[in-house]
């Protein structure tokens, strides 16, 4: 048994060696045989020649004998797999065309679908069981009673506030088996110059053992600690531990201060945890401590607006139906013996998800569209490379006619050339496959920082999924590309081609053109993708927020979070004198044109405050939304760059004591006088009984988004120092809103080094500049633009490289034919236009083809387009059908140019 | 696709069994054993290269034989195979099979007895 696997091993290892043997053996069998017949007295050369008669044909004999060397199958994978590479290394220009095209489409893909699946299919990492957590989804009208202002509307949410979620824990306990809760939010550690931004998640004590996480260092938050008596303690990612300190040991004992409270730092968790959620967390903290240090205790009520994300782990056995009825049963039960049971929707209800958010409910937002959309552009372009990997495997197959021909005389046979052709494909496709392996590593971290910045990536973009995508995308474009030109060298039957060159040109022409014309098709698909995505960028871009957002820097003061509901807010009062101190220093810095105060800062949403608020001679408030104030110093709209379009802005004699004032923006003025005249109009603010009078209305500003211009007041600090809750909250809250001479980045230091001389001890603050801001809100589009911008240079420079091929290859197979059109008389001129012509229609046959398929593709795209615009942009189907055009005219010339000085003597003496 | 293959002319198996058989004798190269098949068979059967060498190669895959490259009497290299122990054994196999096929073949064709 072992001599014969030894065998068998021999025969295929020293495949050459048993070669050589068995030509000797063959050799010495006819010189017997000869020598026998010399014996008899025949001439030499006779014997010879008869020798070779009676031995038959010695290629077969010789075929039979290796195929009786056994693992023939084998032998002929190992032989056509040599001729592949053979063929490879003769064919360089050939061969490096495809394996790069080929390469960049799968190496665009691999970390793609590594990404999505990450986005859509796998939980977080480091959760014991994640299929049993389930995210929990709470549906509720928003009551017309909320003061809110929104009236009607119902949302979904997987957030509830602390009652409801109190609630969870009474629910069937044979149903659920744990709850947990998690608020995520951005807040400053430390104070003065050292201060950091980090992503902090305040979770309840059961959060780590309900994930089933362990520590790498340390211990997680327990039960215990969630608790106001308690030491306050953290635990930190190791993405932060890494950040911020040298090793593991270092980081246990040292502290934190959130809001003053300073939190031991007792655990490190896993690499690439980040809790239940798919971005990326610094610090946990327990809850108790953070949400009061932040808030007082108003997060503990209904009306508040502190939300929690709840969890709930399934009891084995149990369904999420049942537990869903459970869990809406017990959260009703809570509303219903509230006190502000009437402000609640008693009808809500609690459904569970899946853990990934991203496959709740609710609809995906934009930007977890775009990495969809994304999957689907790097798809087309994989679409491309194969069909372009296709058609330059047919044009080999028709210039290797005759080799192919040749094999089939030797008894390769049509499945032979069959296999041949896979074999060769597979090889190409196999070796794209390890360079796009290289492309991905390159490419792949880059790729996803882009699309999903703050998702937490701590595992390699190399994953299973990208090598097990890679392998299966070698495997599917190796034979999917092999189809047509195996069909076609099989249909072909090499010998009767052998010797009929001349006629050969129209030899699958169909099936090459077919190639073609989907290839530009594809191509104009994603070309007018990135025209039509560029323009919503340009539109994005060009949007007039209100702001001077080039030349403004903002410093929010504190770290104080509204509350919209006004009650309840303990803290101290900022001191107005040191207020005024930062402006007058900040002021000085070089470079500071002027600075104003406001109690929200130009496009933050924090510190937008609704306020109880009555407008003259209306019984409601007209506003779908808002409306927001904001009190503000008198150059507030010089410096911030907002117009003011009717009467006047503020001064310094509006001030206490004087008739009270307030500027409208145009929104406001819009939706509440519907363009009457405003000046002279009264608002009722607060718990005030006075009127305050309207004085000018101002440009709208955007606060939120990009394109949301919420209503906003303006009323005057100074006129604010009256005891109202209103006032009260702006005492708490201050914003410096800088301009600039030049750009805000320069001057982002000095005005920091200028606070922290005056006071070194700043409570977290924060300093945002604008442009950059406003950049990221509009990123999805501008990603968007790049990466079909991209994809689609990538698929017109295939698509180019494929009609190149095309035409060129036409071009030599009917040089003979422009020889003698010449000879006929037609001019240089004639040939130029026919060839070029050919490269035109083939181009414009795919323009047609894919504008349909892009018209149709438009539905996908049209939720991520800037402002709702139309998918269907005719100036930007328009412009990629005309790029695609010329890419063809260009691609056709230098063959046409070939065709036109085609030599007519050569043609006629070849006849 | 295949071209019919000549080993077909002889009733398959039959080839290995002379040849086995022919190794009996000692150590011989492709061309010997032909010949002594074709002289001891008096010319009735003629051996094809194209049956011959793919069967011996077959066989000493298998095992059943083994080659060496020896010097023939001529003087000249040559592939000299012999039986291996298991290729005696199976020559006892592939023998008696033969005798039993004989034998029913024979039954069949004198029915009458």
């Amino acid at each position: 048994m072992l001599r014969l696997l030894h065998n068998r091993l021999r025969s295929i290892w020293h495949r050459p060696q048993k070669d050589v043997e068995l030509d000797e053996e063959i050799r010495f069998h006819l010189a017997a045989e000869a020598e026998e017949r010399i014996e008899t007295g025949l001439p030499p050369e006779r014997a010879h020649a008869e020798a070779r008669l009676r031995f038959g044909n010695v290629l077969l004999t010789r075929e039979l004998t290796r195929e009786a060397w056994g693992w023939a199958p084998a032998e002929r994978l190992l032989k056509d797999i040599r001729a592949a590479f053979r063929m490879m290394r003769r064919n360089t220009g050939y061969t490096c065309a495809v394996v790069l095209t080929l390469a960049l489409g799968i190496g665009l893909n691999a970390p793609m679908y590594e990404m999505l699946s990450r986005l859509f299919l796998r939980p977080p990492p480091h959760i014991e069981d994640p299929d049993a957590v389930h995210r929990l989804w709470l549906s509720e009208r928003v009551d017309p009673g909320n003061r809110s202002g929104s009236t009607g509307r119902s949302w979904v949410v997987d957030a509830m506030q602390w009652l409801d979620f109190q609630a969870l824990s009474v629910a069937d306990n044979a149903l659920i088996d744990g709850v947990a809760g998690h608020r995520v939010s951005s807040s400053t550690n430390g104070r003065g110059q050292r201060a950091e931004n980090l992503t902090v998640s305040w979770v309840t004590g059961e959060l780590f053992d309900f994930l089933g996480v362990a520590p790498t260092a340390g211990r997680s938050i327990a039960a215990e600690d969630n608790d106001l008596a308690a030491q306050p303690v953290a635990v930190i990612s190791d993405g932060y531990r890494r950040q911020r300190f040298d090793s593991a040991e270092e980081a246990l004992g040292a502290t934190l201060s959130f809001d003053d409270v300073t939190y031991l730092v007792v655990g490190v968790l896993p690499p690439g945890f980040s809790g239940p959620r798919s971005n990326a967390v610094d610090v946990w903290l327990p809850l108790e401590h953070a949400a009061t240090a932040s808030r007082g205790n108003s997060w503990r009520r209904y009306g508040s607006t502190f939300y929690l994300t709840p969890f709930v782990r399934l009891a084995p056995g149990a369904t999420e139906e049942a537990a869903g009825a459970a869990v809406t049963a017990a959260v009703r039960a809570a509303r219903a013996g509230s006190r502000f049971s009437d402000s609640l929707d008693q009808e809500a209800t609690v459904a569970l998800g899946p853990i990934l958010r991203t496959r709740g409910p609710v609809t995906l937002r934009r930007h977890m569209r775009l990495p969809l959309i994304a999957g689907g552009i790097t798809f087309v372009v994989l679409l491309v490379a194969a069909v372009n990997m296709s058609n330059l495997l047919m044009l080999r197959v028709a210039s290797r006619r005759r080799e192919l021909a040749v094999r089939y005389a030797l008894g390769l046979g049509k499945w032979g050339i069959g296999r041949l052709l896979v074999t060769e494909s597979l090889a190409l496709a196999a070796l794209s496959g390890v360079v796009a392996l290289a492309v991905a590593a390159a490419t792949g971290d880059a790729l996803r920082r882009t699309l999903l910045p703050s998702h937490q990536w701590a595992d390699d973009p190399l994953g299973a999924t990208a090598v097990g995508f890679t392998a299966i995308a070698v495997l599917g474009v190796g034979l999917a590309a092999a189809v047509a030109p195996a069909v076609y060298a099989a249909r072909s039957r090499g010998i009767e081609k052998l010797d009929s060159s001349r006629s050969a040109s129209a030899l699958g022409t169909p099936v090459r053109t077919g190639l073609i014309v989907v290839q530009a098709a594809l191509s104009v698909v994603l070309l007018s993708g990135t025209a039509v995505f560029y323009r919503s960028f340009e539109a994005a871009r060009k949007v007039d927020v209100g702001y001077a957002k080039e030349h403004l820097l903002t410093v929010t003061l504190g770290s104080f979070h509204g509350d919209t509901r006004l009650d309840g807010l303990d803290g101290a009062p900022l001191d107005e004198s040191a207020i005024r101190a930062m402006e007058a220093r900040v002021r000085d810095v070089p470079d500071v044109l002027d600075v104003a105060q406001g109690t929200s800062s130009p496009m933050s949403g924090s510190g937008a405050a609704y306020a109880d608020l009555r407008i003259e001679g209306l019984d409601r408030l007209p506003f779908r939304s808002g409306p927001h104030v904001n009190f503000t110093t008198p150059n507030f709209f010089d410096v911030a760059g907002l117009d003011i379009r009717e009467g006047r802005g503020f001064t310094e004699w509006d001030r206490e004591g004087t008739r009270k004032v307030a500027v409208v923006d145009t929104s406001f003025a819009q939706q509440a006088w519907s363009g009457r005249s405003v000046v002279g109009r009264c608002l009722f603010v607060g718990i005030d009984a006075d009127c305050t009078t309207v004085v000018g209305v101002v440009e709208p500003a955007v606060n939120w988004g990009v394109l949301e211009a919420d209503p906003v007041y303006y009323l005057p600090i100074s006129q604010a120092s009256s005891d109202s809750a209103l006032a009260r909250w702006a005492s708490l809250q201050r914003s410096l809103i800088v301009r600039t001479a030049g750009s805000p980045g320069r001057v982002e230091a000095p005005v920091l080094g200028a606070l922290a001389e005056l006071f070194p001890e700043l409570p977290g603050h924060h300093v945002r500049n604008l442009s950059p801001q406003f950049a990221s809100r509009i990123r999805t589009w501008r990603t968007g633009t790049r990466l079909f911008a991209a994809s689609s240079m990538l698929a017109v420079l295939l698509a180019a490289i494929g009609l190149y091929a095309v035409v060129a290859f036409g071009v030599r197979q009917r040089e003979h034919e422009f020889g003698i059109r010449r000879a006929l008389g037609a001019k240089a001129s004639n040939l130029l236009r026919m060839v070029l012509a050919r490269g035109f229609a083939l181009a414009a046959a795919g323009v047609a083809a894919g504008t349909i398929a892009a018209l149709w593709a438009g539905r996908f795209v049209e939720p991520l387009l800037f402002d709702d615009r139309s998918p269907r942009d005719p100036l930007a189907f328009a412009t990629a059908a005309l790029v695609l055009l010329a890419i063809a005219v260009m691609a056709s010339f230098l063959p046409a140019r070939r065709a036109a000085r085609a030599d007519p003597r050569q043609a006629l003496e070849a006849e | 696709m295949t071209p019919a293959s000549p080993r077909n002319q002889l009733l398959y198996g039959t080839l290995d069994l002379l040849i086995l058989r022919t190794l009996v004798y000692g150590p011989a190269h492709g061309h010997a054993i032909a010949g002594h098949i074709q002289r001891v068979s008096e010319d009735a059967l003629r051996i094809e290269t194209g049956s011959l060498y793919p069967a011996l190669h077959r066989l000493e895959a298998r095992g059943w034989i083994a080659a060496e490259w020896k010097t023939s009497d001529k003087g000249k290299r040559a592939r000299y195979y012999r039986l291996t122990r298991t290729g005696r054994r199976q020559l006892v196999v592939e023998q008696s099979r033969w005798q039993q096929l004989s034998v029913a073949v024979t039954r069949v064709l004198r029915p009458a007895e």
